[in-house]
């Protein structure tokens, strides 16, 4: 077994996908417990595959959206994202600075700032659980904040990823507020492929 | 109506005169179209990375890499008929939008386009125009006919 293993096994996607869970789920608790309200989390999906191919499945939409993104480091390098449609995005801002923006262009430094924040509460809480779990020590630097088009916005995420063709990780959660006509956002976990085999000696000495 | 030919990311396409080539959400990629006016071939490339940084070979996706782009770019209008002394360049992309995390000047952005700019240097092709840097997407279509490179955002 000296050849380097490019691909992961369903069953070790499937042990990656159960962690990005338990961080999504301390996530969708921050959501719940800081507006008062119901969140529905999806199942994850997951894709791996190399910077284009990724790159082709999740970014060659013209869609605009809006954006949070933070880098992982530390034990784990890679990356994480909030992604809402701009209007998901407004109704967030509202809820939290209690205003009644109807334009993302209306939107001061204040109103952005707060959205970041909330990024920062729900990415912070998963990345916290993450390191909690595989005893890893995991950090992210501060949000940081775009409103473009899906594909311009991960394509700037995944070639700051990596520059090979290994193949990365990636992982999307959609959390929704029940009772709000579904407004919600997909958070995106991605790990490098030298994190993802890190995670997996953490998993295999934790499970045996 | 001209044939509107669509690539991705990492992949280009040479076609000529009734084509228009389009290419979407380009963030911190270039676009590097290479255009011939006698001909009227051109031919557009999305690439995503400054360049390689292993020895893999592989050839799924011929402008994963700038300078590779480019040369492959070349390869394909010199099949298709077109003299290198006619080309002329337009470059696209290479935004940076998150900037608290990387300055401008590092930015994988910043780097591919100094790597396009070199690699049509040292073939000897003019960069006609360039709407290259800052911190939007954009999506671009190349028009075969005039060789005419529209530049759009989202916002």
């Amino acid at each position: 077994m000296k050849e380097e293993k490019e691909f992961y096994s369903k069953e070790q996607v499937d042990e990656l996908k159960e962690i990005t869970n338990i961080g999504a789920g301390n996530a969708a608790t921050a959501l719940s417990h800081m507006l008062g309200k119901k969140v529905q989390m999806s199942v994850p999906e997951s894709y791996v595959g190399d910077l284009a191919e990724i790159q082709h499945i999740l970014g060659e939409s013209e869609e605009k959206v809006t954006a949070v993104f933070f880098k992982m480091y530390g034990d784990v390098d890679g990356a994480m994202l909030m992604i809402f449609p701009p209007k998901d995005a407004l109704n967030f801002i509202n809820v939290m600075t209690k205003n009644n923006r109807t334009n993302l262009k209306e939107l001061t430094d204040n109103d952005k700032s707060s959205l970041s924040e909330l990024g920062n509460i729900l990415l912070g809480a998963s990345v916290a659980a993450l390191g909690r779990f595989l005893n890893l020590n995991i950090l992210h630097t501060i949000p940081d904040q775009a409103n473009d088009m899906i594909g311009a916005i991960m394509d700037n995420v995944l070639s700051n990823l990596n520059q090979t063709e290994e193949k990365v990780l990636l992982f999307k959660i959609n959390l929704k507020l029940i009772d709000d006509n579904g407004v919600g956002g997909d958070l995106y976990y991605l790990f490098d492929s030298q994190s993802t085999k890190r995670i997996f000696s953490v998993l295999n000495t934790k499970i045996k | 109506m001209s044939e509107i030919i669509e690539i991705k990311t990492a992949e280009l396409y040479v076609g000529h005169n009734d084509q228009v080539i389009k290419t979407g959400s380009v963030g911190s990629c270039v676009v590097v179209a290479l255009y011939d006016k006698e001909k009227k071939i051109g031919g557009l490339a999305h690439a995503m990375l400054p360049h390689r940084k292993n020895n893999i070979i592989e050839n799924k996706y011929l402008a994963r890499y700038v300078d590779e782009a480019i040369i492959n770019l070349l390869e394909d209008l010199k099949l298709a008929g077109s003299n290198k002394k006619n080309l002329v360049a337009k470059l696209v992309g290479g935004a940076s939008m998150f900037r608290k995390l990387t300055e401008e000047k590092n930015s994988i952005g910043t780097q591919n386009i100094k790597i396009a700019r070199y690699t049509l240097e040292r073939l000897n092709i003019p960069i006609e125009a360039e709407d290259t840097g800052g911190s939007s997407g954009k999506m671009v279509i190349f028009d075969l006919r005039t060789g005419i490179v529209d530049v759009s955002t989202a916002l």
